[in-house]
């Protein structure tokens, strides 16, 4: 028997119980549909992020933190107060000061003296009171600390720079209030920005206007240029008891322009080595990425036990087939047909029933989810310009696919090896 | 001679017999159309066609099949059932041989060895003097699907399939193309005055009918010998007798030669010869009325 003969009939065979083969296809359907839909958040997600990532450009920049003091070990009791040690001071209305943990000016300088870092900046939290322009109102702001360091998603105008002037980055979400009337037309303006001094005193810091960027995961506030944020600092710090010692609970280090990985490592190694954590903007999205990765690898487990389960519903229904077919295979191998193609037959049906069922639940699943992910796009997740949640790539459709073939194959083996085991005399004498 | 004894069916049936006719000018052209067949490397096939036609062979004994001494039995222990007891057998090219026996004689058991559809536990078997027990898996299972036609009497014809692909199956086993074994089947269903009935359902049919389609299927493959398991036995009178000639007519014009597994006696008086099997062996006293008859 010839191939094609063989897979024409398998296929012919399937349509035979039309009710059964339904069923067991609609078994394997809601497996694949779950299967393809999980895959594709996870590619939706992943997508999204990355291109997130993308945005932010400057690999040359690592967040440090100093780690975190050996926990003492049980029993043992406090540990012994350490003067020099510095405590937060960066931010401004903050609590009873927290030890430990905290990066002092000699911390700053010992990173500074690492190996391929250029330079050091420490995070500085700027709490201001409101943001002004002309006389359209007071309105309060936050400050998106990421801004100097993240390509923004320019809706007008241009990134922050490194001038020596005072420069600001808008969400759009902020002009209406702010009164101007687009993104356009609010490049370039100047809006005002206030602040308290340690005594409690105001000051007000005039900013330009560089550019509207478009709201995104990762970028909530106004962003601030270099100049504009030590300005700022600088005033909140007025009036500070001299014998408080300054103290950051991050710092930004800066190496030189695109970092080979290696490069990276090592740099990493060393503040290691001297009590600092350091981290790029990738490994920070990248524990965020594996949180998601472990989400969908949760939801397609399910999947893959339905489709288990469905694998079962096959056995079934071939084992059904052959009981039902005793006499026809008895015939066929009466007639010269070989076991081995016997075994074909009955296998090529079940990987048919797979395909069929995974093909119908990967359509199905393709529309449904592109439906749902654009309707979700354009009502809930607005907010998230970029955002599909659901991306569904030709590969992993594809893989999809395949494994239930694989798995309706595996499914296939029982009963195509009780058929071609038939012997045709007791075949064709079963009533 | 065996085979001018069997009675044959002739010009007392004139709208039958001119199909046939047809059907035989077409059988002598297929003949010589499939006589080359590869039976793979260093195998031969021991039903290789003579060179020569048929009826210019001497009176000289050919045999098809021989069988030595043949047992089987099944189950064990207890429960062991000794269906053949030593059966020794030979059959000619182009004879008619009839089986006969009654239900659990160990007819049918007899008939399932000779077409290699099940092995004996002792004796030999011999196609065309070559030992069936040498025979590859492989071999036989073209052996069964090239030269052996079967006639089953419950038809075993696929449910919902039609008329036509149900005698395309041995063909579809053997790895003919689509069209070609389309247009054989067509024929050998002509030659059946079926091929109207050709895309009916094969379970539309009427019993009669339904053997044609059998015999059709059987004949598709253009065998030397077809293997009928009580041919007639789920049919009437009328139809059942329509069945015989035209089996023995196969016999007649194609020179198939038939083993015809039966109780009806009717039947087995048509054929050539009669082997009488009783309780696993051959009833010599059957043998010996008959001769005397």
């Amino acid at each position: 028997m010839k191939f094609l003969d063989l897979l024409r009939s398998a296929i012919g065979n399937t349509f035979r119980s039309k009710l059964r083969t339904t069923l067991t296809v609609i078994a394997i359907f809601i497996g694949a549909f779950t299967l393809t839909i999980t895959s594709a958040i996870g590619t939706g997600i992943s997508n999204y992020i990355d291109t997130q990532v993308a945005s932010i450009g400057s690999t040359n920049m690592l967040t440090v933190t100093k780690k975190a003091d050996a926990p003492q070990a049980a029993g043992s009791g406090p540990a012994k107060y350490n003067p020099a040690q510095a405590t937060d001071s960066s931010g401004f209305d903050r609590g009873p000061a927290a030890s430990g943990a905290v990066l002092s000016k000699a911390d700053l300088t010992k990173i500074a003296r690492v190996k391929g870092i250029t330079s050091v900046h420490p995070v500085v939290q700027i709490s201001p009171k409101y943001i002004e322009y002309a006389n359209h109102g007071k309105y309060q702001m936050t400050v998106n600390i990421a801004a100097t360091f993240t390509k923004a998603d320019l809706a007008a105008g241009s990134q922050l720079g490194d001038a020596n002037t005072n420069e600001v980055l808008l969400p759009t979400s902020y002009l209406k209030n702010l009164g101007f009337g687009g993104a356009h037309s609010a490049v370039g303006k100047q809006v005002t920005i206030a602040i308290d001094d340690y005594q409690g005193v105001e000051h007000r810091v005039d900013a330009t206007v560089v550019g509207v960027q478009n709201t995104t995961l990762l970028n909530g506030g106004v962003g601030l240029n270099q100049n504009l944020t030590d300005q700022l600092s600088e005033v909140q710090a007025t009036g500070r008891p001299a014998t408080l010692a300054p103290g950051y609970a991050v710092a930004m280090a800066h190496t030189a322009k695109n970092p080979t990985s290696t490069q990276i490592d090592a740099i990493k190694k060393t503040l290691s080595a001297e009590g600092y954590t350091g981290l790029t903007v990738a490994d920070q999205i990248g524990a965020f990425q594996t949180v998601i990765g472990g989400i969908i690898g949760v939801l397609n487990a399910f999947a893959v036990i339905a489709l288990i389960a469905a694998g079962f519903g096959i056995i079934n229904t071939l084992l059904m087939s052959v009981q039902e077919r005793t006499r026809e295979i008895g015939l066929m191998k009466a007639m010269g047909m070989g076991g081995g193609k016997v075994y074909g037959l009955f296998s090529m049906e079940a990987v048919f029933i797979g395909f069929l069922g995974s093909a119908i639940g990967a359509a199905v699943g393709i529309g449904l989810g592109s439906l749902i992910s654009n309707v979700l796009s354009d009502t809930v997740l607005s907010g998230l310009p970029g955002l599909h949640v659901m991306q569904f790539a030709p590969a992993s459709i594809v893989t999809i696919i395949l494994v239930v073939m694989a798995i309706a194959f595996l499914a296939g083996t029982l009963p195509a090896r009780r058929a071609a085991r038939q012997n045709p005399i007791d075949a064709l004498r079963y009533e | 001679m065996p085979r001018d004894s069997c009675t044959v069916p002739g010009a007392e049936n004139p709208p039958r017999d001119r199909g046939l006719s047809a059907g035989a000018q077409n059988a002598a052209v297929r003949m010589a159309l499939h006589a080359p067949r590869s039976y793979g490397a260093g195998a031969t096939n021991p039903f290789s066609r003579l060179p020569y036609s048929r009826d210019d062979l001497p009176v000289t004994t050919n045999p098809v099949l021989t069988a030595h001494a043949l047992h089987k039995s099944y189950g064990a222990g207890e429960s062991r059932f000794d269906a053949l007891k030593g059966v020794s057998l030979t059959v000619e090219e182009g004879e008619t041989v009839a089986i006969v026996g009654k239900s659990g004689s160990g007819k049918s058991t007899l008939m399932h060895l000779l077409a290699l559809l099940d092995t004996p536990d002792e004796g030999e078997l011999f196609l065309r003097g070559k030992n069936a027990r040498t025979l590859s898996r492989r071999e036989t299972n073209r052996l069964r699907n090239r030269d052996f036609g079967f006639v089953f009497q419950q038809f075993f014809l696929t449910p919902g399939a039609s008329v036509v692909d149900n005698v395309i199956l041995p063909l579809k086993i053997a790895g003919v193309g689509s069209r070609e074994r389309r247009r054989r089947a067509l024929e050998a269903l002509d030659q059946l005055e079926l091929a109207d009935k050709a895309k009916n359902k094969a379970t539309d049919l009427s019993g009669g009918q339904k053997q044609r389609v059998v015999i059709a299927r059987a004949l598709v493959n253009n065998p030397t010998i077809i293997f009928a398991d009580e041919p007639t036995g789920n049919l009437d009178t009328a139809t059942g007798t329509l069945v015989e000639d035209i089996l023995f007519s196969l016999n007649e014009r194609q020179g198939i030669t038939l083993v015809i597994v039966t109780h009806d006696t009717e039947l087995a008086e048509r054929c050539g010869r009669r082997i009488f099997i009783k309780d696993g062996l051959e009833d010599p006293t059957q043998a010996r009325q008959e001769v005397e008859s």
